[in-house]
């Protein structure tokens, strides 16, 4: 870590990876640079495979201010060399970052946004910010740090308390509960596993949650749209010292998420109940007209008997009418055409009074919603209209 | 016009082949060691400036790591702000010799 390598340690180790005499690789080594050099003040550009690009450009003169007298100077013309490192070795010394990507900022982020997340983080690399003193980090305003608190922190204190009344409410309204209750839940969710892996997922936190997804406005809305902002920090400056507090609160929380789950289950089964208790009123409550009957067999049948639905034709009720009514579109006749095959001769032309039996939907794979399904059907129509 | 750049390019230019036919000619060693030395060269480079430490030929200059802080820049097309992360970047100082050379 910051060691100046000298000539001899390149000596050694080039050595050591090639198996060669240490005589050998300084020789190659100062023949190297010396050809490298030579060709630079002959004005050529020298590219190394695997090390990069030496160019030398010319720097043509400026004037300038002297820094002593105030006076005007000209720095001369002079000739410059620049470096630029090969693709593969700039992505080898840039490996502890590789993860990050640029990203673009929401018009929402404002400049003293970004102050206020800098004083709250130290910067990231101590050494430059003790080499360039234009990085603004004053340690003397300490005041704006608190009415900007850091988000992460403060968010899973602050939840626990709207919600801590929840579980009282649940019993006599346990339908609103199970919608909203998820949604809920999920927010601090969100948050937590950033928390809790800051090292692997350092993208993660503070990925901008959108008021419109929100159930409910929040209680503290000064710190939400903080938590709009997309920031990045190195894992550790992320890494995550929940008080004790906060330890505490976390099982709560993983409770609340239990009750809204147990709440949503209950409130299912008794939508269960209420539906197949109107069902059975429906069974009980059907007259004995022929249509009433076999709708309550249609929605019966499938269960046990499926095959045994059955329609008379009628000079009103032929196989189209009988499809349209049974399966949703009339396209479906085919269907029940392909079932009496026996009975009918001419699908065109059925003899009224022919009872025929209506295939369940799930025999042909009928669904008057699926296009795929429709479509199916109609090729199928033409094909037997066509053969007669 | 191409034509004439690229033919210059050619001409003046030192890339790789040329490097190592020039320094396997000087050292009356074959091209093949010569480029082989040069590969370990630049893995030395990138494993130890990976390490944050410089390297230093005398005479030359030295290959040094830096870091750069994150910064919020303005994206020259878009005129979009985006946020640019930290990196380590692989700088070059020549040295005083080389310099005076060059002029």
């Amino acid at each position: 870590m910051n060691a100046k390598i000298t000539f001899p340690e390149i000596v050694d180790l080039i050595a050591e990876s090639t198996s060669t005499t240490k005589r050998v690789c300084e020789l190659f080594l100062r023949e190297l640079f010396a050809t490298v050099s030579q060709s630079l003040i002959d004005g050529e550009d020298v590219k190394i495979k695997g090390v990069g690009t030496f160019k030398v450009t010319r720097v043509k003169p400026r004037k300038s201010v002297s820094v002593n007298t105030g006076g005007s100077i000209e720095i001369s013309g002079h000739k410059k060399l620049t470096f630029t490192p090969d693709k593969s070795l700039s992505e080898a010394v840039n490996q502890p970052f590789a993860q990050f990507e640029t990203v673009f900022l929401d018009d929402a982020v404002t400049d003293e946004k970004l102050a206020a997340i800098d004083k709250e983080y130290p910067s990231l690399f101590d050494e430059v910010e003790k080499d360039e003193p234009v990085q603004e980090t004053p340690k003397t305003e300490s005041k704006p740090e608190a009415p900007e608190p850091e988000p992460q922190q403060e968010t899973p204190v602050a939840e626990p308390e709207p919600e801590a009344p929840e579980p009282e409410v649940e019993p006599e309204a346990p339908k609103a509960d199970a919608t909203s209750e998820p949604q809920k839940t999920e927010e601090p969710h969100a948050v937590e596993p950033a928390h809790a892996e800051p090292v692997s997922r350092p993208m993660l936190v503070g990925i901008p949650i959108d008021g419109p997804t929100q159930p409910k406005p929040e209680p503290e809305p000064v710190e939400e749209p903080v938590k709009d902002e997309y920031f990045y920090r190195p894992a550790p400056r992320n890494a995550y010292t929940p008080t004790a507090e906060q330890l505490a609160a976390m099982p709560r929380k993983v409770d609340k998420r239990w009750i809204g789950v147990i709440v949503g289950v209950l409130a299912c089964c008794l939508l269960c109940w209420l539906l197949m208790k109107g069902c059975g009123k429906a069974e009980s409550g059907a007259g004995s007209g022929t249509d009433s009957d076999t709708v309550a067999l249609a929605i019966e049948e499938p269960m046990d008997e499926p095959a045994t639905v059955t329609e008379t034709v009628t000079d009103q009720n032929v196989l189209s009418t009988m499809a349209a009514k049974h399966y949703g579109s009339q396209w479906f006749w085919v269907y029940i055409y392909e079932e009496n095959k026996d009975k009918i001769a001419n699908p065109d032309n059925v003899p009224i009074g022919t009872v025929v039996v209506i295939p369940p939907a799930e025999k042909y794979g009928i669904d008057a919603h699926d296009q795929a399904s429709l479509k199916k059907a109609q090729r199928r129509s033409w094909e037997i209209l066509k053969g007669k | 016009m191409q034509i004439i750049i690229t033919f210059r390019v050619l001409l003046y230019n030192m890339d790789n082949k040329k490097l190592v036919d020039t320094i396997a000619a000087n050292m009356g060693r074959s091209a093949e060691d010569v480029s082989k030395l040069l590969e370990a060269f630049a893995g030395v480079l990138s494993t130890r400036c990976g390490e944050m430490d410089s390297v230093f030929v005398p005479g030359f200059g030295t290959f040094e790591p830096k870091k750069r802080n994150e910064r919020v820049m303005i994206h020259p097309s878009t005129g979009r702000r985006i946020l640019v992360p930290p990196k380590i970047v692989l700088g070059f100082k020549v040295s005083k010799v080389l310099k005076t050379k060059l002029q």
